[in-house]
This record gives structure tokens, C-alpha cells and sequence, in this order.
């Protein structure tokens, strides 16, 4: 090993150091105020002991503290309060050491040491707190308590992912995710930025990182590759990692110019990378772009109405163990008719998925129905709703599932629920809406997937004969 | 009593009196004091959180009530799960991993650095390779490849997303089929179903939460254990039901005995119980009562569930089903019959596809063909029906073996075989999913140019048990169960949820 430069290694030390001011000196504050009583009187030997430890220890952290700075991987603006501040410390630890141990000669007001404690103590905490903010971000010790916007992953809807700008639809929303916490605004690890188009192309403290067209020289991409325990390997172990999706796209792109503007269509793509890009278009996937649990939280209902609808037979389980959004289920009591389902009404905020398939229903219950404003998922399959009963759910502005398979609702009786914008599927299997409906319907609901059903496999020779014998 | 009996009894009375002879009373006052403090210490330490240990999201065993619905950790992709297990492992080389470079191969030897290091369960000294034997072609917008033998799959690729890259490590049936089921190739851990009716429960109080059915003239290799409870409470152990006769035996009250007198006697014997529980305050016995009410309820809606000669013939034709036999078909049918009632987790063993090619009966060119022939429509069927009837959408579907076949010609007792055949292999297989927040018409994973092994993509059985958790609202790493004094969990320290096939 070659000695490469002693005061790095030496600044290295200063997170450990930092600690010995901070507890000797609030000792010694705390020992200098307990000692004013008579009781702890025996202590007053050890608190110019204890300033003066707290003192040298304060301007070693100081010395230590500066020479990690040098190193720069840290926020120069927040840095450089924490450098002056830290100092402001150690020079007011040492005014109250010689203060109080009587060394500086004039004669000074009695109330001064008290002064000199309380305002050690303050610069301590903010020192502390700068400090803390440079080595865990800014926000790190608040985060419990308040909802960040910021670090929260992003993810761009795309429609069409020729269209998209392969930087900012595809590429920044990666690194947002899964680099920015470590190289971007708040802490720039190794001098590396990855927010904007500049830093990306200055690089960090070991130069460039983005080779255009080259990814194997490029470190951005480079360092994914590493075997997730080596140090290099980025994102470090414990964070989130990359996808296989996602490095690969990276390494599309660098490969493809590592262009900051161009559109998808105007990059070159090759067989392997077409899939990736493709599975990133939203129409591909089937999720609902919008969650069927409403992000708002609600208030818990009451185990009262709750213990009821149980009674009654019916199913009434939360969505999740932590959310109060409950989902609702007939399907233990197919007998239950129009008078259960009006027990559902007292809890409208909370239902949010109704299952009312196979039940003795009929177009009533809907007015009860209509009330649960929450719902997102509703099967009405295999009951006597008409149109009539549907035509009283506009109400249910957030549905996106609804199922009316085997009911006798028509294609115009549908389009009464024309303004419900969320809509993602309707499935009409068997229910008396006709071929001859489909347009109109296309057109009532132009978001929508309409599953019409009525699937039919034809009959292939193999599914009714076997092989016997081998055929050469 | 006899004079021995009274004798005996002295006897042990004595002997009880002597040893108290040596508690003195220093010996009650020490063990007062230590038993208070440790008591103190207990409800001290219970107070606070422990190591962590007291999770807020814990699932609770109700013993009164152990299969009623609970909550997720966080709102589940999927409510019910279908596993179509293909037991005995079909090829995927003959099915969908495409693998053009092996038919120049054909009949050529093995490379030694494909055989090196490895152990086959039967394949001895230097095997030929063998090329696929089927026609390939790509399908559906998403243009997967997929053989001939499949037929009607082909027109439903794009709902499918394929796993190409799954590596299991176990290359014999029943361990392999542990491993894919309960996470451990040995046998006593609960099985994904089991995991699955412990955190959800039942939809339907009146039908069980995790139901199993077989075909193919043979239970699985690993037999009950691979849908058994393990360490759970054994409530939470999967149905085997049958696809003929009763579909759970004794099931129909014995001749004279009618639903009345039956309930009546359930009554009966509930009233006993809980004066019993009054009297001990033991919960197993609510347990007990619980379970009584919930095999009369079963009673009732069992056989109407599993019934499926009241279907229309569009279905049965569509399915290919011939009610009152037993086979795949019919167990599709059932098994999407089930999901609609709430059944949580559907679990379909289907035995027969060992191609070994040691006879006809085994070889990729006759039997193979003819069990895909018997699935292909059924699978098909189940997939289009689940479809239009909304229930895709929130029931994953997964369709695979306990592991996959290897490019190599089977060469048994280094013999040349008649037929064209397999031997198990654990590197490199596929198994597909759909449904229930899966992504449509996408593939993960890429095997070599002769289907051996993964280069990218490798998924797990732990990684499918993730995956599989997850779509119903788990996390595997916080999902557990106390048993001996740590908590288990389904996927241990493995498992990681496959991302790139979730939508």
C-alpha cells in the first residue's frame, strides 16, 4: 500500500471525533450548573477538567472536520455553514474553559459563564444538525413526520412510446428513482451530478462517465454491471436497484447516441431492445393507470355496522391491513336481496370494491348502491338489473371495474352512465346489449375496454383424437 | 380397585410424601421471589417492542373463526390464484423455448462442457442432443413462439407473460415439486396455498379456502404434502376434492340420515362442546365447534359447487368437458367455477408428463402429444372464460412443471432408446402466467442456443412464490409464521418479486 495522502485519511476520522465535543462539553455544562448547588458542590474540581477536554477535543474535530471538506463531495452551501459554525464552536468552548477556569486576567461579570454555556449549547445543536444534514441528506430528520414530494418515484405515463423523448420520458425517470438521493441536488457522492444534461456531461471527481455510443466505456452504465457485493457497483448494496429493463434501456441509449432531445422513433432499435421499449408504453399493460384504492386515506368505520353486515352473512374485509377502504362481498349469502344491500349505505366512504354477483337483488338496491360514492369495482353479474337500475349509478363518478355478465341491462341502457370518466373495463358477456351496439358504445366510452365474451374455440382434430403411433 | 391398584396407589403417594420432605420452605421463598421477578421482567419487556418483534401488520390466528376473510398487508393485484401444475415436468423445449440451433445439433453428441460437473437423473456417460421435436412459430402481437402442439393457447399468447428462465435445484419429481409448492424440497413446510387461506382467508364461509384437484390417473409424486399445511394450523391444508363421484368423501348424509337430524345432531354435539369450553376455557375447543358448523355449511354448498353437469353445453363444448369423468378438462371447469364462488387459491395437478422416451407411453412423440392434446383446449377455455366473465382480471393464473427437460436425447442404462426422449432438468425451464396484475403478451428470461441454461432473466421457485405472493398482497419477507421459536416464511431468505413481469 502506498501512502496517498495522510489528511484525507486523517478527515475520514472526523464523523467519529465529532461525537467526543459534543457529549464532553455538554458534561461540562451540565456539570458546571449542577456544581452552583451546595449538594453537587464536591463537582466543581472536575468541570475545568472537563471544558478543557471539551475544548481540545472541539478544535481537533475542527482540524479533522477541515480536511474531510477538502474532499467535496458535499453540499458546498451547507458545508460551509457547518465549517464556520463547527469553528464558532470550538472558539467559544475555549472562551468559556478560560473563563471559567479564571485565565483571562480582567476582572468579568459573574453571569458570563452562563452566557458563554448557553450559547455553546445552541451552536452545538446546529453544528450537529448541519453536519447530520450532510451526511444523510437534507430532510433526514424530519422525513418521519412529513410527507416528502420530492423523493417520492416518479413515473411517466406514455401513450406511445415512439413518440416519447428517450431523456425525459424514459431515461430521467430512472435516474430519478433510483440516483438522484445520492447525485443530484441535495449530495453530489464522488462529485457526480445526474439532474441535468450538463452535469451528466461534466461528469464526477474521476471525469467523464457518459461516452455517446459507447457504453462500455461509459461508467454510468459500467457500474450497474458490477457484481452487486463489489464497492463500485451502483446503486450501493441496500438501495434500490435497477431493473433488468432499466439497464438495459440505459445501455440502449448510451449505445444510441445518449441523445438528450431525439425521439424514440429517431433512434435505432434493434429486435432485443423493441420488447423493453414497448413494455414501457402504458395502453400495453393492463393495470389501471389510476389505483382502485383511493390514495386519500378515510376514517376507520364503525366495528358496529361492521359486526351487522357480518351477521347478515356478508363478506366485509379492508382492502389492506393498513387501509380502512373495505372491500364487500355477497357471495356466502346468494339469497340476500335489496334489504341487505341497504345496510351497505352507512358505510359509503369506506366501500370501495362491491361484489354483488348471483344475488336476489333487483333495480331498489341500486339507490342504495349509488350512494357508495367510493366505488371503484362493482359486479352486478348474473342478477335482475335493468337498465333502470343502472341508469341510477351515475353517482359512481371513480368506477373503473364493472361487470354486468348475464344481466338483461341493453347497449342504450349503459350509455346512461356515459359521464363515468374513470371507466377502464365493462364486461357485457351474455347481458342484452347486441353486436349491432358495439359502436355506439365504443363511442360512449372511448377509454374503456369493452369485453363482449362469447369466446369460441374451434374444434381442431387433435382435441377430440390421439396419437398412436409414431409418425416419421 | 384391586388390592395391586391400592397398593400401587400407597406406594405413590408415599414417594409424593417424601420428596416434599426435601422443599423446605428457603426453597418456596427463592422460587417466589425469582418467579415474581421474571414475571415483572416478562410483562416489562412485553410492554415494549421487543427486537421488533411485534409487528403491527401480524396476521392473527382466530381459532374460533380461522378461515374468516382478512385484510392483505397491501390491496392484492389478484384475489384467487389457479395453479396449473403439469406434473412430472413437460418439455419446454417442444413447447415454448425455441431453440433452432438444436435441430442442427440433432443427433450429434453432447458437449462435454454441457456434462461436466453435472448429475442427470438418468442420463449416463456422453447423450446425443436431441432437436425439438415440433414446429415453431411466432403468435400474436406479441409474436411468441410457441409449437404446434398447442394449438388453441396459440390464439391467447398475448394474455400470457412467460418465465423462460425459471431454474430450479432439485432434478427429482418430488423434492422438485416440494421446492416449487412449499419452498423446501423436504418435506413439513406449508405449501403456497396453505400461506395463502392463513393470510387471506375465505371469501366464502361456506366452501373451503384452498382447494385441490388431480388428474391424470395419479397424485402427485411428493403426494399430499405438497398442498399440506406444514406448521400452520391444520385448517389451512388444501381440499383435495374429486372430479367423480362425491367430490369429498362421505360427504352426503349416510341413507336414513336427513339434513335435519344431521344438523340436529351437530347442534348436539356443538351444546356439549361449549359447555365444555365454559367449563376449561380451552380456544381449541371453539375451534372445534367452528369446524363442526363449517363441514355442515360444506355440506351444503360443496356438492352444489362442485357440480358441473348444470353448466350449458356452449361451456362443456368449450372446455371439452365430459362430466362424471375424471380429467383436466373437467377440473379447469371446476376450478373456474370455484374462483367465482371465492375460493382463494385452486390448485390443479395434472400427472403424465415424464417424457422420458423409455416407451411409447412416455415418448415426446405420442404421449407427450396427447397430454398437450388434453390440456391445451381446457387451459385455453379457462383463460377466455375467466376473461369474459371479469374474473381474469383478479385471478392469476400460473401454468408449469416442477422443472424442465434437457437437450440431450435420454441414453437410460447408456442404452439407445426407441422413443424420443427427456431426462428431468433443473437449469433451464418455462412456466407462464396470466391474470391477475400480470402483464399481457410480454416474456422474461433467455436461455442459451440449445435451451440448456439461463444467460439472462434466471427466475427461482422462491422468485414465483414472491412473485405469486405479492399479486395477492403480500410482501414474502414480512409474511410469516412463529413456529419453534422463529418466524418462517414462505420463500425463507430468498425470493425476490419478478418486477418485470407485473404490470
Amino acid at each position: 500500500m502506498i501512502l496517498l495522502s495522510l489528511s484525507d485519511f486523517i478527515g475520514r476520522f472526523h464523523p467519529v471525533i465529532v461525537h467526543l465535543p459534543i457529549g464532553i462539553l455538554l458534561l461540562g455544562v451540565l456539570l458546571h450548573w449542577l456544581s452552583r448547588s451546595t449538594r453537587f458542590g464536591n463537582l466543581q474540581p472536575a468541570v475545568r477538567i472537563v471544558l478543557l477536554l471539551g475544548a481540545i477535543s472541539a478544535v481537533i474535530s475542527c482540524i479533522s472536520g477541515w480536511l474531510l471538506g477538502r474532499g467535496g463531495d458535499y453540499d458546498p452551501d451547507i458545508l460551509n455553514r457547518h465549517r464556520w459554525v463547527g469553528i464558532g464552536t470550538a472558539v467559544i468552548a475555549i472562551l468559556y474553559y478560560l473563563n471559567y477556569a479564571k485565565k483571562t486576567g480582567q476582572k468579568l461579570p459573574v453571569t458570563l459563564p452562563y452566557i458563554l454555556s448557553v450559547l455553546l449549547l445552541l451552536l452545538i445543536t446546529f453544528t450537529g444538525h448541519l453536519g447530520g444534514t450532510l451526511t444523510h441528506g437534507e430532510g433526514y430528520l424530519t422525513q418521519d413526520l412529513f410527507q416528502e414530494e420530492e423523493t417520492k418515484a416518479i413515473k411517466k405515463i406514455i401513450p406511445d412510446v415512439q413518440q416519447a423523448v428517450a431523456y425525459s420520458d424514459i431515461i430521467q425517470p430512472v435516474l430519478h428513482n433510483k440516483c438522484y438521493s445520492c447525485h443530484s441536488s441535495s449530495k453530489q457522492k464522488g462529485k457526480l451530478r445526474l439532474d441535468t444534461k450538463e452535469f451528466i456531461e461534466k461528469g464526477g471527481k474521476d471525469g467523464k462517465v457518459l461516452v455517446p455510443g459507447k457504453s462500455d466505456e461509459s461508467e454510468v452504465y459500467e457500474r450497474l454491471l458490477l457484481d452487486p457485493l463489489e464497492k463500485k457497483h451502483m446503486p450501493p448494496k441496500g438501495r434500490p436497484q435497477l431493473t433488468e429493463a432499466e439497464t438495459n434501456i440505459i445501455h440502449w441509449w448510451i449505445n444510441a447516441g445518449a441523445s438528450f432531445d431525439q425521439k424514440v422513433k429517431d433512434l435505432p432499435q434493434d429486435e432485443k431492445i423493441k420488447p423493453v421499449l414497448l413494455a414501457l408504453q402504458s395502453n400495453n399493460i393492463a393495470a389501471p393507470s389510476k389505483p382502485d384504492v383511493p390514495e386519500t386515506p378515510v376514517a376507520a368505520a364503525s366495528a358496529e355496522l361492521i359486526g351487522k353486515l357480518k351477521k347478515a352473512g356478508i363478506t366485509v374485509i379492508p382492502v389492506s391491513a393498513e387501509s380502512n377502504y373495505l372491500s364487500v362481498s355477497f357471495i356466502s349469502v346468494p339469497l340476500k336481496g335489496d334489504s341487505a344491500v341497504k345496510l351497505l349505505e352507512s358505510l359509503a366512504p369506506q366501500i370501495v370494491w362491491l361484489k354483488l354477483s348471483d344475488t336476489k337483488i333487483t333495480d331498489a338496491a341500486m339507490t342504495s348502491v349509488a350512494k357508495l360514492t367510493n366505488l371503484t369495482r362493482l359486479s352486478l353479474d348474473h342478477t335482475n338489473i335493468t337498465d333502470k337500475g343502472v341508469a341510477m349509478l351515475q353517482p359512481l363518478t371513480r368506477l373503473q371495474y364493472f361487470n354486468i355478465v348475464a344481466t338483461e341491462i341493453t347497449g342504450n341502457g349503459l350509455t346512461a352512465l356515459k359521464g363515468l370518466q374513470e371507466l377502464q373495463t365493462i364486461y357485457i358477456y351474455q347481458s342484452g346489449i347486441l353486436k349491432a351496439d358495439s359502436s355506439l358504445l365504443r363511442k360512449t366510452f372511448p377509454k374503456a375496454i369493452i369485453d363482449t365474451g362469447g369466446y369460441q374455440l374451434p374444434i381442431l382434430e387433435g382435441d377430440t383424437s390421439i396419437v398412436k403411433k409414431k409418425n416419421d | 380397585m384391586t388390592k395391586k391398584e391400592l397398593n400401587n396407589h400407597r406406594l405413590f403417594s408415599e414417594a409424593n410424601h417424601e420428596a416434599l420432605h426435601f422443599v423446605t420452605r428457603r426453597h418456596f421463598l427463592k422460587d417466589s421471589v425469582t418467579g415474581l421477578g421474571a414475571m415483572a421482567l416478562g410483562s416489562l419487556l412485553a410492554g415494549c417492542d421487543w427486537l421488533g418483534s411485534k409487528d403491527k401488520s401480524a396476521i392473527v390466528f382466530d381459532s374460533a373463526n380461522p378461515l374468516a376473510g382478512k385484510p392483505p398487508l397491501f390491496p392484492g393485484r389478484a384475489k384467487s390464484v389457479i395453479y396449473l401444475h403439469m406434473a412430472g415436468a413437460p418439455s419446454q423445449l417442444e413447447l415454448f423455448d425455441y431453440k433452432p440451433d438444436l435441430i442442427k445439433l440433432d443427433g450429434q453428441d453432447c458437449p462435454q462442457s454441457l456434462l461436466e460437473g453435472k448429475r442427470f437423473a438418468f442420463i449416463r456417460g456422453v447423450p446425443k442432443m436431441l432437436g425439438p421435436y415440433a414446429h415453431f412459430a411466432q403468435r400474436g402481437q406479441s409474436g411468441a413462439w410457441i409449437s404446434e402442439h398447442l394449438p388453441h393457447l396459440t390464439t391467447v399468447v398475448d394474455e400470457l407473460s412467460f418465465l423462460k428462465a425459471v431454474k430450479t435445484d432439485q432434478f427429482n419429481h418430488a423434492p422438485a415439486q416440494l421446492l416449487m409448492h412449499t419452498g423446501s424440497a423436504r418435506l413439513g413446510r406449508p405449501s403456497i396455498g396453505a400461506w395463502a387461506s392463513y393470510g387471506l382467508g375465505t371469501e366464502n364461509s361456506n366452501l373451503p379456502a384452498f382447494v385441490v384437484l388431480t388428474s391424470g390417473g395419479r397424485n402427485p409424486d411428493a403426494g399430499k404434502s405438497v398442498w399440506g399445511s406444514g406448521f400452520l394450523p391444520s385448517v389451512y391444508q388444501g381440499v383435495q376434492c374429486r372430479s367423480e363421484g362425491d367430490p369429498v368423501l362421505f360427504i352426503n348424509n349416510p341413507e336414513g340420515i336427513s339434513n335435519d337430524m344431521r344438523k340436529a345432531s351437530i347442534d348436539a354435539i356443538n351444546e356439549v362442546n361449549q359447555r365444555s369450553y365454559k367449563e376449561f376455557k380451552d380456544p381449541e375447543i371453539l375451534s372445534r365447534i367452528s369446524q363442526y358448523e363449517m363441514a355442515y355449511k360444506m355440506q351444503m354448498s360443496v356438492p352444489e359447487a362442485m357440480d358441473i353437469s348444470d353448466e350449458p353445453a356452449y361451456i362443456h363444448e368449450m372446455y371439452g368437458t365430459h362430466p362424471g369423468k375424471e380429467s383436466f378438462a373437467n377440473n379447469a371447469l371446476l376450478a373456474r367455477k370455484l374462483v367465482e364462488k371465492g375460493v382463494r387459491y385452486v390448485q390443479l395437478f395434472d400427472w403424465g408428463w415424464d417424457s422420458h422416451g423409455t416407451s411409447a407411453g412416455d415418448s415426446l412423440e405420442i404421449s407427450f402429444v396427447n397430454k398437450c392434446r388434453s390440456v391445451d383446449r381446457a387451459t385455453t377455455a379457462l383463460l377466455l372464460d375467466l376473461k369474459q366473465r371479469g374474473l381474469l382480471d383478479e385471478t392469476l393464473v400460473v401454468w408449469g412443471g416442477e422443472f424442465g427437460r434437457t437437450p440431450m436425447q435420454e441414453n437410460r442404462e447408456g442404452k439407445v432408446q426407441a422413443y424420443k426422449g427427456r431426462d428431468h432438468h433443473a437449469e433451464a425451464f418455462t412456466i407462464w402466467m396470466a391474470g391477475g396484475g400480470i402483464k399481457k403478451g410480454t416474456s422474461y428470461g433467455e436461455t442459451d442456443p440449445v435451451g440448456y441454461s439461463a444467460i439472462s432473466g434466471q427466475v427461482s421457485p422462491y422468485d414465483i412464490q414472491s412473485t405469486i405472493l405479492n399479486q395477492l398482497g403480500f410482501n414474502h419477507e414480512t409474511f410469516t409464521y412463529e413456529f419453534q421459536g422463529r418466524n418462517f416464511k414462505l420463500t425463507d431468505v430468498y425470493g425476490r418479486v419478478i418486477n418485470e413481469i407485473i404490470a
